[in-house]
């Protein structure tokens, strides 16, 4: 267990080095200068070429990415001129936000796709269920962001029963995740579904029924876990999408998480402190699908851990 | 890195029963599917017929004062954006970029997952490991970011826009087909193939690419979808198809800070939902109808 | 009385132009007590020409600044932006709510009243010798930092040089460039700039190489508002987040994850009697405009610190409902396209006045921008409302471009630094009229991102620029001077120049204004622009906020703002 553990770890360093070094060369691309957006709109090119030479811009490409990479092993990423305040500053306030994002969107998730998948499978065919499957195929259609503008059109801009955008109060929270997870919640309740109409129907639990077990507990304690196993894939391939989703529902929601942060500083060529957020974010996506393989090998032990 | 899929699961949850029942020889979804899909590829093809006025022209008495004209209120149908366009043109204009966002960058894609998912099921060993955790490598940058970075610098003209879409997506296209190779690999006529002598690339495209033909297709329908929506966001960011050009995604994102003007939002947001639908629908359909079933894929 | 009175002919001369000499005369003649230089040199920006420095005299001064009377003291005022502030040093704030809320925490030597003059706050007189060339300041006594220090010479002498120190590489380092010796610290030959001598511990002096009289202007604006050295030497990198100066309030806390500051009431303000009026300021930011007028109407923010023209869906509702609490204003924040002159067809004066004719300016309006189409904008010394501005007439255009020779013109124009596209898309189609074809591409990187590339990319682009010196000279000093450094353009006029050198030493308003007038029809006749015009700034406020105004200069003044 321990070596499969370290060679796990090995494995997510080397893909973060990895991650690291092709965004680092992609940012250096990008056109929007640092230093002018430093020095100001009315500076003359002699300031700007200062502030340049300052932060060290003018370095041969190589000396930049090592300079970098060295800072990186001591967890210093850098300082952001745009802001005025080092990188890490920054992830330490906008990591927590993005992380609140995402845990109450995946519990949110959870808790819709699978009581409505476990709902629907134990009255497969009746009205409930056909409402899920037509509301399920519309809220995968839908664009995030569109339904993000929708949500907060209604129920912040006209019923004014959440705050519209921002972080401010507690109920912020509540209409980002519900966009970023009912997507996820429709997905997993088809899943859910489906994994738990075909357990149901296994001779295993139709033994279980004739013993006169309640369908209750048959539901939860064995079909349920039958369903996990997908559910928990999927989870695992919808850690990369919620990066790029929180891109999108903090953008609407002016939420002040990682996604925005890296839009605003492509935006202003705020290189280290992009690099940060990218860094950051697929550690988080990493660190996220180890977890979520882990409660898989737990639930199925069929299951190898690569 | 994830699990590594076993073969037994690239087959599952496939909604058996919602087959159509014996004797049904309608199945709706295919139908329904068919149908929406077919009307936005009619609205693409015969725009210039059937839009009413020219979708990029700022008309002289497109506005009421600085304010557009609300669908119903005026002759121009469903109102006008805030620069006086006639806005059911620009709908049906913006079926053009989403039809081709739906068609070229998706092929793309397919092709790359296909030499890469072939390559590896195919291969075996040391490519395979290699291909597929490279893949899963790649599955672990935020993709999207990437996009938008990629255009921030190379610029929004088609082209990379295509590119950055085909970047975002292929390794999710190249597990799939990676599973459906594992699977096929293992059938019986491949091993009497290989015992009768032939080699490797001819098993490659006689047995196994014929054999992906279902799943390409069912894919492709259900990646159109996530390809006209990921050109949406895109575009809702800045960072699509250029002005004053019309697509959904950016006609949504122009109008961000109108919210008193809910139209400009709720119409580009219908269409894009409703050709989300109309794809899904059909690939449903096309899952039943040529199988096989797609797992592990979050469309 | 006799202030109402004073403030009437104060107003008549500003009006007239009238010199200062002149109006010592038209207040003798009304029987007034001729009042000190200090409380005149607020009413007109310079002082005229003969009058020799007087004795100083102390009276009680106006506070300066906009109108302030009758409020009451107490309670919360709290505004929204739209950004974040990350800064709030002096001379590099530059965000929205960062170089508009600087006034809140310190102050200068002067400041700008609502008509854009310069009139004078912490210090007590200012005296201007004859030749213009030497400015001397006597300081109030007696006002202190927030950290409870007194207030000397010595510290405007270090807070002068820090603001136009390369160091600092503030966007201000060249607007005391008048000054003696200032050349030779900025290019840190010297540790000093020997023109500004602290005489002792409450005069200061300014000597300069040549006169200047936009000094009092350039010495009202924020950037060079007092600091204590001390502080800023201990809290360095801090200092950002940590304003210690002489203002109205002082900083309580700054939570940055929170994205808010709340300031309090200063009680050793030098006007701490009267103002500020509120006992607490409440500065929220990241709060999109959308956000902010909402709130604002619900009475959970005061009033708006962005710019509403940015949310056009909200302004038109206003203007339906004709809403008592909103307002728009005129700003200095010009908009036009710069042409660049140095391509072809660009070259050519008629191809660049056909273009000019080719736009429909009025279509600008639902943009907010107000289509003047001038340059300079309205209130600003030198606006001549008569000039002769380019009509919409795209036959003239037509006719011109066939006399240059140029028929079907391909032209790709950039959409830049994130911007919405819409002037780009009015243009588009204007120019289509009479056959120019534009292609517009995005370019992520903003019009001063770009700075003289601009000139190898692209044949022209939209341009926005928000005055800092509400004085013409910062137009031909940045902008249409010839090799200024933000003229992108490739043109120069050395006419312009000419004027534009001379006039920074005429004293006489009314002539300076003449001669920027002049220096504005050059500019039309030549055209290296596309004239628009200005843009239009919106405010909203709660029902309970009094008092509200916005000025082009420091926008809004909430040390003089209450609650009913």
């Amino acid at each position: 267990m321990g070596r499969i553990f370290l060679r796990r770890l090995g494995w997510m360093l080397l893909t973060l080095v990895l991650v690291a070094t092709f965004t680092f060369f992609l940012t250096f691309l990008l056109p929007r200068d640092a230093a002018r957006t430093i020095a100001g709109d009315k500076a003359s090119e002699a300031d700007i070429a200062l502030v340049r030479a300052n932060l060290g811009l003018d370095d041969p490409l190589i000396v930049q990415y090592g300079r970098y990479m060295g800072q990186l092993t001591r967890l210093d990423f850098g300082y952001s001129y745009v802001n005025r305040e080092p990188v890490s500053e920054i992830l330490k306030q906008r990591l927590p936000r993005t992380m609140a994002l995402a845990f109450v969107a995946i519990v949110f998730q959870l808790v819709v796709g699978i009581g409505l998948g476990l709902a629907t499978a134990s009255r497969a065919g009746g009205v409930l269920d056909r409402t899920a499957l037509s509301g399920a195929i519309v809220l995968i259609s839908l664009p995030t962001f569109w339904l993000g503008l929708i949500l907060l059109y209604v129920f912040a801009f006209r019923l004014e029963l959440f705050p519209l955008g921002g972080a401010d109060s507690a109920s912020a929270i509540v209409l980002p995740a519900i966009t970023l997870g009912i997507a996820g919640a429709a997905w997993y309740s088809r899943v859910v579904r489906q994994a738990a109409t075909e357990t149901m129907s296994t001779e295993f639990v139709q033994q279980l029924r004739a013993k006169g077990l309640p369908r209750r507990t048959i539901l939860y304690k064995h079909v349920l876990r039958a369903s996990m196993g997908p559910v928990l894939t999927m989870m695992a391939i919808d850690f990369g999408f919620f990066l790029g989703g929180a891109v999108l529902v903090e953008s609407v929601y002016s939420w002040p998480g990682l996604g925005l942060s890296s839009y605003q500083a492509m935006q202003t060529g705020d290189t280290p402190l992009l690099m940060g957020c990218v860094l950051v974010g697929s550690a988080f996506v990493l660190v996220l699908n180890f977890a979520a393989d882990l409660a898989r090998a737990a639930i199925d032990p069929r299951v190898r851990l690569g | 890195m994830s699990v590594t899929v076993s073969p037994a699961e690239t087959y599952s949850f496939g909604d058996d029963a919602e087959k159509p029942a014996a004797g049904r020889r309608v199945d709706v979804a295919l139908l329904a599917g068919g149908l929406i899909v077919g009307f936005f590829l009619a609205c693409a093809i015969f725009a210039p017929w059937i839009a009413p006025h020219d979708p990029d022209f700022q008309q002289a008495d497109g506005l009421d004062g600085i304010a557009p004209w609300s669908p119903f209120h005026s002759h121009y149908l469903l109102g006008t954006d805030e620069l006086g366009r006639d806005y059911l043109s620009r709908l049906i204009y913006g079926a053009r970029v989403a039809m081709l966002i739906a068609i070229v960058p998706n092929a793309l894609v397919l092709a790359v997952a296909t030499l890469v998912g072939v390559t590896a099921g195919y291969a075996g060993g040391k490519i395979e490991s290699v291909l597929m955790r490279f893949t899963e490598m790649a599955m672990v940058l935020p993709a999207f970011l990437l996009a938008l970075a990629l255009i921030a610098v190379a610029g929004s003209s088609l082209g990379v826009v295509v590119l950055a879409l085909v970047i975002v997506s292929w390794t999710y296209a190249a597990r799939v087909v990676y599973g459906e190779v594992l699977r096929i690999r293992e059938a019986t006529y491949v091993e009497a193939a290989r015992a009768l002598g032939a080699k490797g690339p001819r098993i490659v495209f006689r047995h196994i690419i014929p054999q992906l033909r279902g799943l390409l297709i069912t894919y492709f329908t259900l990646n159109a979808a996530f390809m006209v929506l990921t050109e949406a966001g895109l575009g809702y960011l800045g960072f699509g198809i250029q002005p004053p050009t019309p697509s959904w995604g950016a006609m949504i994102g122009s109008s961000r800070d109108l919210l008193f003007w809910p139209w400009l939002i709720i119409l580009p947001g219908l269409c894009l939902a409703t050709l989300g639908i109309g794809f899904y629908l059909l690939g449903e359909g096309l899952q039943r109808r040529i199988g096989p079933r797609i797992h592990g894929a979050r469309l | 009385m006799g202030q109402d009175e004073m403030l009437r002919l104060l107003a008549e001369a500003e009006a007239t132009g009238m010199s200062r000499a002149g109006f010592l005369q038209r207040l003798a003649a009304a029987g007034l007590a001729v009042p000190t230089v200090a409380g005149l040199a607020g009413g007109l920006a310079g002082p005229a020409g003969a009058a020799s420095a007087t004795k100083t005299a102390a009276t009680a001064r106006p506070i300066p600044g906009p109108p302030w009377k009758g409020g009451k003291k107490g309670g919360v005022g709290s505004v929204g932006w739209p950004d974040k502030t990350v800064t709030y040093d002096p001379p590099l704030a530059y965000d929205l709510g960062g170089y508009y809320g600087l006034a809140n925490f310190y102050r200068g030597l002067l400041y700008f009243d609502a008509k854009s003059n310069p009139q004078l706050d912490l210090a007590e007189s200012m005296d201007i010798s004859s030749d213009g060339k030497r400015y001397r300041f006597k300081l109030k006594k007696g006002i202190t930092f927030h950290n409870g220090r007194e207030m000397t010479a010595k510290d405007f002498k270090y807070s002068l040089e820090r603001s136009s120190s390369k160091q600092i590489g503030s966007w201000v380092g060249g607007f005391l460039g008048s000054v003696q010796g200032h050349a030779a610290f900025a290019s840190d030959k010297a540790k000093q700039i020997s023109g500004i001598k602290a005489v002792d511990k409450y005069t200061l002096e300014l000597r300069l190489t040549k006169p200047d009289v936009t000094i009092p202007g350039v010495l009202a604006i924020p950037p060079f508002f007092v600091l204590p050295q001390e502080d800023v030497k201990r809290l360095g990198k801090q200092f950002v987040s940590n304003p210690v100066g002489t203002g109205p309030y002082k900083l309580q806390k700054w939570d940055k994850s929170g994205s808010r500051y709340q300031a309090v009431r200063n009680e050793d303000y030098v006007y701490g009697k009267s103002l500020p009026y509120f006992d607490e300021l409440d500065w929220q930011w990241n709060v999109p405009e959308t956000l902010e007028y909402l709130r604002a109407k619900a009475g959970k923010l005061d009033a708006t610190g962005g710019n509403l023209a940015n949310a056009p869906s909200i302004v038109a509702q206003l203007r339906a409902k004709k809403d008592k609490n909103y307002a728009e204003w005129g700003s200095f924040n010009l908009q036009w396209f710069e042409l660049n002159t140095k391509q072809k067809p660009f070259d050519d004066v008629r191809v660049r006045q056909a273009l000019n004719y080719a736009v429909n300016k009025k279509r600008f309006e639902s943009l907010l921008i107000k289509p003047t189409g001038h340059f300079f904008p309205p209130n600003l010394l030198g606006y001549n409302a008569g000039l002769d501005t380019y009509e919409y007439d795209p036959e003239k255009a037509k006719s011109l471009l066939k006399a240059a020779g140029v028929s079907g013109l391909d032209l790709t124009v950039p959409i830049l630094g994130g911007g919405t596209g819409r002037p780009e898309q009015l243009l588009q189609q204007d120019l289509k009229q009479v056959g120019i074809n534009v292609k517009l591409v995005r370019d992520q990187a903003s019009v001063y991102d770009l700075g003289s590339k601009l000139a190898a990319k692209y044949p022209l682009w939209f341009k926005g620029w928000g005055m800092g010196l509400p004085d013409p000279s910062e137009l031909v000093a940045s902008l249409i001077g010839t090799g200024a450094p933000s003229n992108y353009s490739g043109w120069g006029n050395a006419t312009i120049d000419k004027l534009g050198s001379q006039a920074t030493a005429i004293t006489n308003r009314g002539r300076r204004g003449s001669v920027y007038a002049a220096i504005e029809k050059q500019l039309m006749r030549d055209a290296p622009f596309i004239f628009i015009g200005v843009s239009t700034w919106v405010t909203y406020h709660s029902d309970r906020l009094q008092n509200f105004g916005w000025e082009p200069v420091l926008y809004e003044h909430w040390d003089r703002f209450w609650a009913r």
